[in-house]
C-alpha cells in the first residue's frame, strides 16, 4: 500500500495525457458535429514534431512552435476537408477522417522511418522529484502534470469566465441562431479546430520522450479517445475529464494491484487441470484485464445511457 | 485471345521489372522478407546485408572455382498468404536456397511449402536457410534434411543468459515480463523452466499485449517495486521494450535488465545512453562490435559495411549463415541444395568468440554466444541511419559453444 | 429599404419561393400572412440566407444574397425565430450578453432600455432561459433582437403557442416597436393582429405573393381573404 501515491500520480498523470487529446475531440464534434478519427494523429505529428525542433532548436522550442504551426495545419485540415462534409452524412466522416490518418500514418514513416525515433527527455528535466514509497517521481512527470492542469485550468476559464465561451456553448446547441446574430461561426470553428489540434499536439510533444515516439502511436490510443469521449457524452468536456481520469487510474490500479481469479477458483473447485475451462477462469486477472476494461465500460454505458455521462444527446 | 496475350506480356513485363532475371548458371538465393508494410525498414536492411555478404563471396571467385552466388528480394508484406505465393513464384524461378527469418509464421509456411515442392520436384530441390530461430520450432521439432537454423534457438539464449547471470553474481530474484504472444510465451515458458532448474527465484511475471498497446508501465514498475525483484528478465521489444526502461529508470526502480532485445539500434536510441546504463542492461547476443575475438573478417566488416550501408556490421549470424552455405557447398562439390544439405551439418563457423559449427543431428547453428552489457565509452558505437547512437556494448562474459549445445530433440532423417 | 427580386428558394429538389418580390421600406410595418406551408418562414429564412436561393434580395442598396448569414446579421437586420431559439443552459443575463458589440454608433438600444421595456426580464436576469415561460421566451428573443440595435428586424410567428392573455402582451409589444420607429417584417398567422399592427400586408399563396396593400385595401378584397387564407 506505499506504492498507493506513486499509482495515484502516475494514473492521474495518464489520464491528463488522455484527457488532452480527449478534449480536443470532443469540442470539436460539439462545434462541429464531426468524429475526427484523425485527432491522435495530431497527436503523432507534435510528438514527431517536437522530436524534430528539439533536434534543430531544443525541447522548449519545440514546445511553443509545435503547437502553433500544428494549429495552423488544422485550420487548414478542417477548411480543406472537415467543412466539406455534412453533419448527417457519417459515412463520409468516417471514411474522410480514417482515411486522413492513413496518409499521415504513412507519411510520418516516409520522413522518419518506421522506428521510433530519439527523442529524449530534455537535459535539465531529467532527475526525480520526490520519493514515495520508494520509487522516484521524475521531475519531467511532473511537469506534464503541471502543464496539463495549467491547460485545464485555461480551458475552463475561457469556457467559463469569456464571452467566447457563451459562444461555444450557444454553437453547440443552436448554430444557425449564432449565425443570425453575426457571428462568423467559420472562423470560430477554425479557432475551434487549431485549439483542440494544438492541444493534442503540445500533449505529443510531452509525451513523445516519455512514451516513444513510432509511426503506430496514434492508432494505439484512437480507441481509448473514443471510449472517453463517448462514455463523457459527445461534446462534453466535464465527462471527457472525469472519464479520462477514471480510465487513468482505473489501468493504472489494475494493473499494480493484480487481482487473480486463481484462489478463489482453487478454493472452490480445488486446483484446476491445465486445459480445463477451469483453468482458463483461474488465469483469469485484472492486469490481463486491464486494457478490455473501457471497452467492457463503453458498452455498458452506451446500454444504459446511450447519451454518455454528460452527454446532450444520444448517439 | 489477343488480349490475353497481351495481358501475359503485360504480367511478364511487370513480373521483370519487380525481379531482374536470373541469370543461368548461378546459384539462386532468395531472400524472402517484409520489403513493405510495416516492417519493411528490417527486411530491406536483411536483404541489404544478405547481397552485401554474397557480393564478396563473388568477388572473391565465388565457389567450386568461380560459379556465382545470385540474390534476390522477395517481398512478402508480412503477409503469410504472399509467403507462399512468394515461394512459388522463387520455385518458377529455379531458387535453390531461400533466406528468411522475421516472423515465426513465415518460417513455418516456407518450411511447408519446400516439404511438398521437394517431395514433387525431385532434381529440383529447394533449401530454406532461416536466419532467426523465433520461436518456431524449425530444429526442435520439424527438423528437416532441407532446412538450416542460423541462430540460436530461444532456450539456447536463454540458458546462455541464465548461466551468464550465475557467473556475472547477477542472479537476485527475477521478474518476467514478455509479450503476450506466441514468441513471448515461448520466452516466459523457457526462462522460468531453466531458472528452475539453476535455482533462480522467479518473484514475479507479467505477459503484456505486444506491439504498443500499453501506454504506461508505471504500474508495472510499482508492482516489481513490490515483489522485491533484482533483476526483470525481458523478451519484449520496440515501444514496449523503450517504455518499460524509461518508467523503470525514471522511476529510480533498482534492478538490472536482462532484454532480449535490448541491443536493437532503434530502442538504443530513444531510450539513450544514461538510461541504458541505469538499468544495467545486458543482453545475450552473438556478436559484440567491440569484441571481434581478432577476427579479420571482423575487423573488416566492422569498417567495409559502416562506410557502405551507414550502418554498423552490428549483427553477425547472417555472415555465419553464408560461411555455413559455401561450406556446405565446398564441402559436398556440389552447389544442388541435395548434394549441399547433407554436408552443412558439421560446418566449421569461425565466430568472435571462438569455433562453432552446424549440427549434424538437426541442421542447427551452435556457436558461443556473448552475454553483452552497456558500455558508455566503448570505442565504436552502434549507427543509426548513419548518426551516433552514442554508445555501444561490452563483453562481459562469453559463453562457450559446449555450454549452449543443448541436447538435439529432432533428427533429420536423409532422404 | 428591404426589397426582393425575383427570389427563388429551393429545399434541395423542392422549389419552394417562385420569384418573390415584396418590399420593406424605412419605418415601415410590413405582414406576410398566408396559410400554412406557402413559404412565409421560407422567405424569412432567405433573407437570412438559410436556404439555398436565386434572384436579388437587396437591403441598403446591397445584396445579401450573396452574403453568409452572418454578414445579413452585421449589415442591420435582427431576426426573431419562428421557435425563439433562445439558448437553454445560458442564463437570461448570458442570452443577451450574446449579442455582438454594436457596429453602428449612436446605439438606440441599451440592455437598460431593453429592461425598461421588457420588465419581467429583468427579474429573471439570472435564470436559466429553458425554464422561461412562452411568452418570456419570446420576450427574450425580441430583447435579443433589439439589443444588437438593427434597422430592421424580422419577426417570424411571435404568437405561436400562446396563451390569449400573452397574445395580448406581445401585440402590445409589437406596437410599442411600431411607435419605436422600427421597420418589421413580421410573419403572422393570427390575422387580426398583423392587421392592427402593419402598415402594408402581403398574402401569400404557392411559394409567390397573390396580394399586397394597406390593410384598409385588403378589407375590400373579401375573395383574398377566401381563396388564400380561411381554412
Amino acid at each position: 500500500m506505499e506504492i498507493l501515491p506513486f499509482v495515484l500520480l502516475n494514473g492521474t498523470l495518464f489520464g491528463m495525457l488522455l484527457f488532452m487529446l480527449a478534449a480536443g475531440l470532443t469540442l470539436i464534434y460539439g462545434m462541429m458535429g464531426v468524429i475526427n478519427f484523425a485527432h491522435a494523429s495530431f497527436y503523432m505529428l507534435g510528438a514527431y514534431l517536437g522530436y524534430q525542433v528539439s533536434v534543430w532548436a531544443g525541447f522548449w522550442a519545440g514546445m511553443i512552435v509545435v503547437p502553433v504551426v500544428l494549429g495552423l495545419a488544422g485550420v487548414v485540415f478542417r477548411r480543406v476537408l472537415i467543412s466539406r462534409l455534412a453533419i448527417e452524412d457519417q459515412v463520409s466522416q468516417l471514411l474522410v477522417t480514417f482515411g486522413a490518418a492513413m496518409v499521415i500514418t504513412e507519411g510520418v514513416q516516409i520522413i522518419w522511418g518506421r522506428l521510433a525515433v530519439p527523442y529524449r527527455i530534455p537535459e535539465e528535466m531529467t532527475g526525480a522529484l520526490f520519493n514515495v514509497g520508494g520509487l522516484d517521481f521524475p521531475i519531467y512527470r511532473f511537469f506534464i502534470l503541471v502543464v496539463s492542469f495549467l491547460l485545464f485550468a485555461v480551458i475552463l476559464l475561457i469556457l467559463k469566465q469569456t464571452r467566447i465561451g457563451l459562444i461555444l456553448s450557444a454553437a453547440q446547441s443552436r448554430p444557425q441562431m449564432v449565425r443570425a446574430m453575426g457571428y462568423d461561426l467559420d472562423r470560430v470553428n477554425d479557432w475551434v479546430f487549431a485549439a483542440g489540434v494544438a492541444v493534442a499536439g503540445l500533449a505529443g510533444v510531452m509525451a513523445g520522450n516519455l512514451l516513444g515516439v513510432y509511426p503506430v502511436m496514434a492508432e494505439r490510443i484512437t480507441p481509448l479517445l473514443f471510449v472517453i469521449v463517448v462514455v463523457g457524452g459527445l461534446g462534453s468536456l466535464n465527462g471527457a475529464l472525469i472519464v479520462a481520469l477514471a480510465l487513468g487510474l482505473i489501468d493504472t490500479a489494475a494493473t499494480t494491484y493484480k487481482l487473480s481469479a486463481e484462489p478463489l477458483v482453487t478454493a472452490l473447485f480445488g486446483a484446476p487441470e491445465r486445459g480445463t475451462f477451469l483453468a482458463d477462469l483461474a488465469r483469469f486477472n485484472t492486469t490481463s484485464f486491464a486494457p478490455i476494461l473501457p471497452y467492457l465500460l463503453m458498452l455498458i454505458v452506451l446500454l444504459i445511457r446511450p447519451r454518455g455521462l454528460f452527454g446532450q444527446r444520444d448517439l | 485471345m489477343k488480349i490475353k496475350s497481351l495481358l501475359a506480356l503485360a504480367l511478364a513485363g511487370t513480373t521483370a521489372l519487380a525481379t531482374p532475371a536470373l541469370a543461368e548458371g548461378t546459384i539462386k538465393i532468395a531472400v524472402i522478407e517484409p520489403l513493405s508494410g510495416p516492417l519493411a525498414a528490417n527486411g530491406g536492411d536483411i536483404l541489404e546485408r544478405f547481397q552485401f555478404l554474397f557480393g564478396r563471396v563473388n568477388d572473391a571467385g565465388g565457389v567450386l572455382g568461380g560459379q556465382m552466388f545470385e540474390v534476390i528480394g522477395l517481398d512478402n508484406g508480412w503477409d503469410v498468404e504472399k509467403t507462399a505465393q512468394q515461394m512459388q513464384r522463387a520455385a518458377d524461378e529455379g531458387v535453390d536456397y531461400v533466406i528468411n527469418g522475421i516472423g515465426p509464421q513465415h518460417a513455418t509456411a516456407i518450411t511447408n511449402f519446400i516439404r511438398k515442392h521437394n517431395r514433387r520436384n525431385e532434381g529440383a530441390e529447394m533449401a530454406f536457410l532461416a536466419h532467426s530461430a523465433g520461436d518456431n520450432a524449425i530444429t526442435t521439432e520439424n527438423c528437416d534434411y532441407y532446412q538450416a537454423v542460423f541462430d540460436p534457438t530461444v532456450e539456447m539464449k536463454l540458458n546462455a543468459l541464465i548461466s551468464g547471470m550465475q557467473e556475472l553474481g547477477i542472479e537476485g530474484p527475477v521478474f518476467t515480463i514478455n509479450p503476450d504472444f506466441s514468441f513471448g510465451q515461448t520466452v516466459d515458458a523457457s526462462f522460468k523452466e531453466l531458472a528452475g532448474k539453476a535455482g533462480i527465484e522467479i518473484v514475479g511475471s507479467e505477459m503484456i499485449a505486444p506491439f504498443g498497446q500499453v501506454q504506461d508501465f508505471t504500474p508495472l514498475v510499482a508492482r516489481i517495486k513490490a515483489s522485491g525483484a533484482k533483476v526483470v528478465m525481458t523478451g519484449n521489444f520496440g515501444p514496449d521494450l523503450i517504455r518499460l526502461l524509461n518508467a523503470s529508470v525514471d522511476s529510480g526502480l533498482d534492478v538490472r535488465f536482462a532484454a532480449l532485445y535490448g541491443p536493437d539500434p532503434s530502442t538504443m536510441a530513444a531510450v539513450g545512453a544514461d538510461k541504458f546504463e541505469a538499468a544495467g542492461v545486458i543482453a545475450p547476443f552473438e556478436y559484440d562490435e567491440n569484441d571481434t575475438g581478432g577476427l579479420p573478417v571482423l575487423e573488416e566488416l566492422n569498417v567495409t559495411y559502416r562506410e557502405v550501408a551507414k550502418t554498423s556490421w552490428g549483427i553477425d549470424r547472417y555472415r555465419m549463415l553464408v560461411d555455413g552455405i559455401v561450406g556446405a557447398i565446398e564441402a559436398a562439390g556440389d552447389a544442388e541444395p541435395k548434394a549441399a544439405m547433407g554436408s552443412i551439418g558439421g560446418v566449421k563457423l569461425t565466430t568472435a568468440g571462438g569455433e562453432g559449427y552446424v549440427r549434424v543431428e538437426d541442421n542447427q547453428m551452435v556457436i558461443p554466444y556473448f552475454i553483452i552489457g552497456v558500455d558508455k565509452a566503448a570505442p565504436a558505437t552502434v549507427l543509426y541511419k548513419g548518426d551516433d547512437i552514442g554508445f555501444g556494448w561490452k563483453t562481459e562474459k562469453i559463453i562457450p559453444a559446449e555450454t549452449m549445445a543443448l541436447a538435439p530433440t529432432c533428427k533429420i532423417e536423409k532422404p | 429599404m428591404l426589397e426582393t427580386r425575383n427570389l427563388n428558394a429551393f429545399y434541395g429538389k423542392s422549389h419552394v419561393l417562385h420569384g418573390v418580390g415584396l418590399r420593406v421600406n424605412s419605418h415601415e410595418v410590413v405582414a406576410l400572412v398566408g396559410r400554412n406551408g406557402v413559404g412565409r418562414s421560407t422567405l424569412i429564412k432567405a433573407i437570412m440566407r438559410e436556404v439555398q436561393t436565386t434572384g436579388q434580395i437587396i437591403f441598403d442598396g446591397e445584396d445579401l444574397a450573396q452574403m453568409p448569414t452572418h454578414q445579413v446579421a452585421r449589415s442591420g437586420i435582427a431576426y426573431v425565430p419562428e421557435h425563439r431559439e433562445i439558448f437553454a443552459g445560458l442564463t437570461v443575463a448570458e442570452n443577451l450578453a450574446l449579442v455582438r458589440a454594436k457596429p453602428r454608433t449612436g446605439a438606440l438600444w441599451d440592455i437598460a432600455r431593453v429592461l425598461r421595456r421588457f420588465p419581467n426580464l429583468a427579474e429573471r436576469m439570472n435564470t436559466d432561459a429553458g425554464v422561461l415561460s412562452g411568452g418570456e421566451q419570446q420576450m427574450l428573443a425580441t430583447a435579443r433582437a433589439l439589443l444588437s440595435d438593427p434597422k430592421l428586424i424580422l419577426i417570424d410567428e411571435p404568437t405561436e403557442g400562446l396563451a390569449p392573455r400573452i397574445v395580448q402582451d406581445i401585440a402590445r409589444i409589437l406596437h410599442e416597436l411600431k411607435q419605436d420607429g422600427l421597420a418589421i417584417l413580421l410573419v403572422e398567422q393570427k390575422l387580426d393582429i398583423a392587421l392592427d399592427v402593419a402598415d402594408r400586408i402581403y398574402v401569400m399563396g404557392h411559394g409567390d405573393i397573390v396580394f399586397e396593400g394597406t390593410p384598409a385595401e385588403f378589407e375590400g378584397h373579401p375573395d383574398i381573404r377566401r381563396d388564400w387564407l380561411e381554412v
